[in-house]
């Protein structure tokens, strides 16, 4: 222990500058310092954080109080105009309403696929890393590949697309309008969406597991209680709610930001468009950039809005988290 | 010997200046200043050839030396960012003029070289360049989108060329049968097919030709986007195909007898098909006028280079004095319509069959809905056919509801 109370060493100590023999011939001045180290690395990130977030973000900001029509240096402030336009736009509502309906759809899908797979993967007794990494694959795959898949291949419409083959082997009336009409699309949509995050929420769950001390399955075992359902609800599924909360405020950011598979399967199904397929119109098609920031300052409110509801109603980030020891958590145990 | 203050802040400041210049050169690459070559932008066209053609064109222009920029990915993007920063590009081309930013003078005018040949141009060519009065590029190309029909599966089903839109509808149900469909629209079901082509059938069209009217009210276009729906629910219109209306596979490969389709697609329906493919305009609905749909290119100049002298020198000698350089652009690669007379009469490709008979119906029923018919206004049309089409919402409420949007936005641009 007094050995990590030390301080570190220093690399380069900006104090004690150490001469180089006079044999050899001094070539280069060799940076010293780790202040001096610390900025040359790090300046030019921040430069582009500066430049392409900061700035850009305090512009937008800016831009959605003027009409900035296929312009970015506006002159002409109308202040609440553009908030006021888009709240009051049919078109702006539905897409809100599009995203709830999705929202509502794929974050809790997600959740409990991923839960279970999760906890399937953490139970297995070989393979683990084999089965751990096949879940997770599809997460490095891109979106736009994905839909191209899912719009040719799996949901063409025509009779020998895969959804129609298994329709048909099951008896069932085949479908062509699988990226037309509700509710199909949205089968489409969230089943590519599943398929392509579900890994990764499973790799979270299965941290959380690991995290579950294993005493507290040794102490329920002993009271009589070592497996089925009663378990997970009365020790994983309590232990699990720090890792559930966050994953669910990710798969809601998440659904927010949803734009590749919308603007690849459906782009042109008004009932089915997201904020963020909306605001691309605006700002790259109808070149209003000023409506176009202010939509993106409001989905950004509504976003930080159900960060806090859920934060105060779920207790993502409060201090209920286990405060067991971590070291003495074991590979992961499941119900 | 320099203090050690001054030389952090000497270090700084490198580190900044070499920030700053990596940034700049990321920005843009030369053009918009008064000198060094013409920065002369393309789309990445898809037909084999055309980049060579291209480039060949600009080594061989001697009296400037032209920087040629062939584009992927998202062009419009590009060049309206490039555009409004007023740098990095001075020759480009483009199929999206927005009336906003040529009054901010983000286009040149290009009036003085455009109206001494405009009786040579496709009447309808130049509408998309017109803004104001002024003409803002030279047209490049010109598509041409309309229905073709395979005449062997006409007379299989005894039906005649469609006349009307009725007779359309019923054509598609007659011909639909267990080995193809009667129509195809596209894989949405036809919504932004029938939003782009149908109300300008209907009498009034979209917007009056002073761009001061949207009118979308008449009883015929409700009728004819209530049937339809009723074509949508009929299962006469294919539907979910592998690729979508703009790829002719599915029409040669005989899963359809109609379909919407662009000029592009014809050398490939005429090796495929033969003589068994012809051609019709969008019906005029009662009190309208038949349409062919119109999509073009144009070149156009920044209007904030620094040259745009010489760059209007280039587009001229290319887009309209150079007749070989446009008929070999138009048809040798691709397949377009050149929009100046003279390269259109000279193209032998055009001269016979159906190609002649498309350039024909497109000089006398091409329609466009120009500069001032906006993207947004386009999507809020879109947007309630969609909703008739395919959820079968009421015709007259959703067409008058789009009227009264799209006239707020027509009347935001006067």
């Amino acid at each position: 222990m007094t050995q990590l109370n030390t301080p570190v060493a220093r690399v380069s100590d900006p104090g004690h500058r150490p001469t180089p023999p006079p044999s050899v011939p001094r070539r280069r001045r060799p940076i010293r310092g780790t202040r001096r180290a610390f900025w040359l690395f790090v300046s030019p990130f921040f430069l582009g954080l500066l430049i392409f977030s900061i700035i850009a973000l305090f512009w937008g900001f800016y831009l959605s109080f003027t009409r900035a029509v296929a312009t970015i240096t506006p002159t002409d402030f109308v202040g609440f105009d553009n908030y006021v336009s888009l709240l009051t736009d049919p078109s702006f509502l539905s897409s809100l309403l599009s995203f709830t309906v999705f929202a509502v759809l794929v974050v809790p899908t997600t959740l409990i696929v991923s839960l279970v797979l999760a906890m399937l993967v953490a139970n297995l007794p070989v393979a683990r890393a084999f089965f751990r990494s096949v879940f997770f694959l599809p997460t490095a795959f891109s979106y736009v590949i994905a839909s191209l898949i899912w719009k040719l291949g799996i949901f063409s419409g025509s009779t020998s697309s895969v959804a129609n083959s298994v329709l048909s082997s099951l008896g069932l009336p085949t479908v062509d309008a699988w990226l037309t009409q509700s509710p199909y699309y949205w089968v489409v949509i969230v089943s590519v969406r599943l398929w392509l995050q579900v890994g990764f929420y499973m790799l979270l769950f299965i941290a959380g597991l690991q995290r579950i001390p294993e005493t507290l399955y040794e102490a329920a075992a002993i009271d009589g209680l070592s497996r089925g359902p009663r378990r997970f609800f009365s020790i994983t599924w309590p232990q699990l709610r720090p890792t559930t909360a966050a994953v669910m405020l990710l798969l809601l950011v998440a659904a927010f930001q949803a734009f590749d598979e919308f603007y690849n399967l459906v782009r042109t199904i008004p009932s089915v468009r997201p904020p963020l397929l909306y605001i691309y119109n605006l700002s790259f098609q109808q070149l209003d950039y000023g409506k176009g920031s202010a939509g993106a300052f409001v989905v950004t409110a509504i976003v930080v809005l159900v960060a806090l509801l859920q934060s105060r109603f779920f207790g993502f980030g409060a201090a209920d988290e286990t405060k067991a020891p971590r070291r003495g958590a074991r590979k992961g145990r499941a119900s | 010997m320099t203090s050690p203050k001054r030389r952090k802040l000497a270090i700084t400041a490198a580190l900044l200046s070499a920030s700053a210049l990596l940034i700049s050169g990321c920005s843009s690459g030369a053009g918009g200043g008064a000198d060094g070559p013409i920065t002369q932008f393309y789309h990445q066209y898809g037909e084999d050839g055309v980049q060579d053609a291209v480039n060949r064109w600009a080594d061989d222009y001697k009296d400037a030396k032209i920087d040629l920029q062939w584009v992927e990915g998202d062009y419009a993007q590009r060049v309206n960012a490039l555009l409004a920063s007023g740098r990095g590009v001075d020759l480009f081309e483009y199929n999206a003029i927005n009336v906003e930013a040529a009054r901010q003078g983000q286009y040149a005018d290009m009036t003085d070289i455009v109206e001494p040949v405009k009786d040579d141009i496709l009447p309808i060519a130049l509408k998309p360049v017109t803004i104001d009065g002024k003409y803002y590029g030279i047209p490049m190309i010109t598509d041409a989108q309309l229905f073709v029909y395979r005449p062997s599966m006409f007379k299989e089903a005894g039906v005649e060329v469609p006349k009307t839109w009725d007779e359309l509808v019923e054509a598609a149900k007659k011909l639909t049968n267990a080995d193809h469909k009667g129509l195809f629209l596209g894989n949405d079901g036809g919504a932004g097919i029938l939003a782009a082509n149908l109300p300008p059938a209907a009498p009034g069209g979209i917007i009056n030709d002073e761009n001061t009217k949207v009118s979308l009210d008449s009883p015929q276009l409700a009728d004819a986007l209530t049937s339809a729906h009723d074509l949508y629910d009929s299962g006469s219109l294919l539907m979910g195909a592998p690729t979508d209306w703009w790829d002719p596979t599915s029409f040669i490969a005989g899963d359809v007898a109609i379909s919407w389709q662009g000029l592009w697609a014809i050398p490939a329906l005429k090796k495929a098909l033969g003589d068994d493919v012809g051609a019709f305009a969008v019906p005029a609905l009662e009190g309208g006028q038949p349409i062919v749909g119109v999509s073009q290119w144009n070149e156009m100049v920044a209007g904030k280079s620094g040259k745009i002298e010489k760059a209007k020198e280039i587009a001229k000698k290319q887009w309209i004095d150079d007749t070989d350089w446009q008929i070999e652009f138009s048809t040798k690669y691709g397949f377009h319509i050149p929009p100046l007379k003279s390269a259109r009469e000279q193209a032998k490709s055009l001269g016979d069959g159906i190609a002649k008979d498309i350039v024909d119906l497109t000089t006398e029923y091409g329609w466009t809905g120009g500069p001032y018919y906006t993207p947004a206004m386009s999507t809020a049309l879109t947007d309630a056919v969609n909703r008739i089409v395919v959820e079968g919402a009421d015709a007259k409420s959703e067409l008058a509801a789009a009227q009264t949007t799209m006239q707020g936005m027509l009347d935001a641009l006067q």
